[in-house]
């Protein structure tokens, strides 16, 4: 759920604002998941003793509110515990999913005051009903991808085809909903068998990920700084990006920088498999003819 | 009979081609294999399903609601998630049901063809505009095994185009108990909206609101009689 930052009538605790100050509240979520379903572990913190009293006499609630950013799956568990685990049939999500946690009214409370609330609001009395947000924390998303995959991180966002091609370099489609690399048809057949053995993974990543990601991020500061509308897998990387406290606005000449971090850095990866490798095939016992 | 798909590659090429062959997206007979060239473009699914329905030509609401039903109950093993796949939908609009395709949604202009043919961009409202995906859709969502008719929602939600289209194609057709509550607000009001004049601006006006009292409220976390409180406003406020 993406929180539009609204002036509301009445003082709302959330870290994005100030209307409420010390202004902590946070949803601290953990997912993992097995063939089934995906296991939101979440924990709400604030220190905030009038909305706690609210929960325990039931006039609020804790509520946590989960959504499919491009999908209709969109749910309130509401009222919820302090620290729960919450669970997601995999067949009804994929892709990002967004998780927010709210104090909501259950009850109308008529003359509202928050502790901490910003001087501009005086001694101002607010009518509360049903349903109004008490406060919001932050949205935490993950992305819900079953498929096992050497690239499983970037499925959502990058994908390998073949084309007719009998040889020659592969080659970077850009403008697709996933950044769409056709390999010729031998080379295609070669990834096929190298794409599920885990031990190659890193060597695939450094070989055709990384230089793809670079020239992909690249393209998409470019679009972005030309006001172009962005491909939905720019938009993946954007918000990965940004997570990681960087702007695809400087993609343009960061591009190797970005694509290195949002594969968590693999050339070291890259290099220990190599050197594993190399030293296997030195133990090797020599075979005579 | 196992349900198809289109592979990764034909799924780039159709969809890359789409300049090229807009013309022949008003053609009666489809013409894939051709396109194809002899080569394999499609693969299965494992999905099991008995048949699939004829579904019915026509542009009138209750014909899409019919077909709707049809097709979301001969599909209703689909997971939500397999229901995503622009590879299952786009084999379906251009295999299985291009005569439907054609008859109802053919067009040469691209854009409406990556609307109607394809998920184009990705998200829910490609799901609602595709012309088969938005069938299936459209039933998962509105399906009410509590009611003595299931798709009595369904049938509400394709009386007016713009109820369909405000509803599904904003983010707040996602809660099911919005959606629950703003049809049945519908189905209830419908002569007071008739009354107003025009579904189309009625019909916008009051999603606009409900979508604005979102900035207030958490609408996921109101009964269905504040949902509709909310409703009753807008509609006071367009007959004042």
């Amino acid at each position: 759920m993406r929180i539009i930052d609204r002036s509301l009538p009445y003082p709302v605790l959330s870290p994005t604002r100030d209307d409420v100050m010390p202004n902590r509240f946070d949803l601290h979520c953990n997912c993992r998941s097995d063939s089934q379903r995906y296991y939101i572990s979440y924990e709400f913190e604030h220190e905030h003793p009038g909305l706690a009293d609210l929960v325990r006499s039931e006039t609020a609630a804790y509520a946590v509110h989960v959504e499919g950013r491009d999908n209709f799956y969109r749910i309130l568990h509401v009222p919820c515990r302090p620290k729960d685990i919450i669970e997601i049939e995999a067949d009804h999500v994929s892709g990002t999913v967004e998780i927010t946690g709210f104090v909501v009214a259950r009850q109308p409370i008529h003359s509202y005051t928050i502790q901490g609330a910003h001087p501009d609001y005086g001694n101002a009395t607010f009518s509360i009903r049903p349903g109004d947000v008490l406060a919001y924390s932050r949205t935490f998303t993950f992305e819900a991808e079953k498929e096992y995959d050497p690239l499983r991180k970037l499925s959502s966002i990058m994908q390998l085809l073949h084309d007719d091609r009998p040889d020659g370099p592969f080659v970077v489609d850009l403008d697709q909903e996933k950044i769409t690399v056709f390999l010729s048809k031998p080379d295609y057949e070669s990834y096929g068998h190298a794409r599920h053995d885990r031990r190659l993974a890193s060597l695939l990543i450094q070989g055709i990920v990384l230089p793809v990601l670079v020239t992909a991020i690249a393209d998409a500061g470019r679009r972005l700084q030309n006001n172009e509308p962005l491909p939905k897998w720019a938009q993946i990387v954007r918000q990965r990006l940004e997570a990681l406290q960087m702007s695809l606005e400087t993609g343009a000449e960061r591009g190797l920088e970005y694509a290195q971090a949002i594969l968590q850095h693999p050339t070291r990866r890259f290099l220990t498999d190599l050197l594993r490798v190399s030293e296997g095939e030195r133990n090797e016992p020599e075979v005579s003819e | 009979m196992s349900l198809k798909y289109l592979s990764d590659t034909w799924l780039v090429r159709l969809r890359n081609a789409v300049p090229q062959n807009a013309e022949r997206y008003t053609s009666l007979s489809s013409w894939l294999e051709e396109f194809a060239d002899g080569k394999r473009y499609w693969r299965d699914t494992g999905i099991e399903v008995t048949s699939l329905p004829e579904l019915k030509v026509s542009a009138r609401p209750e014909d899409d609601a019919e077909n709707a039903i049809l097709l979301f109950s001969a599909l209703r093993n689909l997971t939500p998630v397999q229901a995503m796949e622009a590879r299952l939908w786009t084999y379906l609009t251009h295999v299985t049901y291009w005569s439907y395709m054609v008859a109802r949604w053919g067009n040469v202009k691209p854009d409406v063809i990556l609307d109607r043919f394809f998920l184009r961009g990705g998200g829910i409202a490609s799901l609602v505009r595709n012309g088969i995906s938005r069938l299936w859709w459209s039933g998962y969502l509105t399906y009410d095994g509590n009611r003595s008719d299931p798709f009595e929602l369904t049938r509400v939600l394709f009386s007016k185009q713009d109820i369909h289209t405000g509803l599904l194609e904003r983010s707040l057709g996602k809660s099911p108990t919005i959606r629950r509550a703003t049809l049945e607000y519908f189905k209830n009001n419908s002569q007071k909206i008739e009354r107003l004049g025009g579904w189309s601006i009625t019909v916008q006006k009051m999603m606009r609101d409900l979508n604005t009292a979102g900035g207030v409220y958490l609408l996921d976390a109101l009964t269905t009689r504040q949902v509709h409180d909310i409703l009753d406003t807008s509609l006071a406020n367009l007959a004042a």
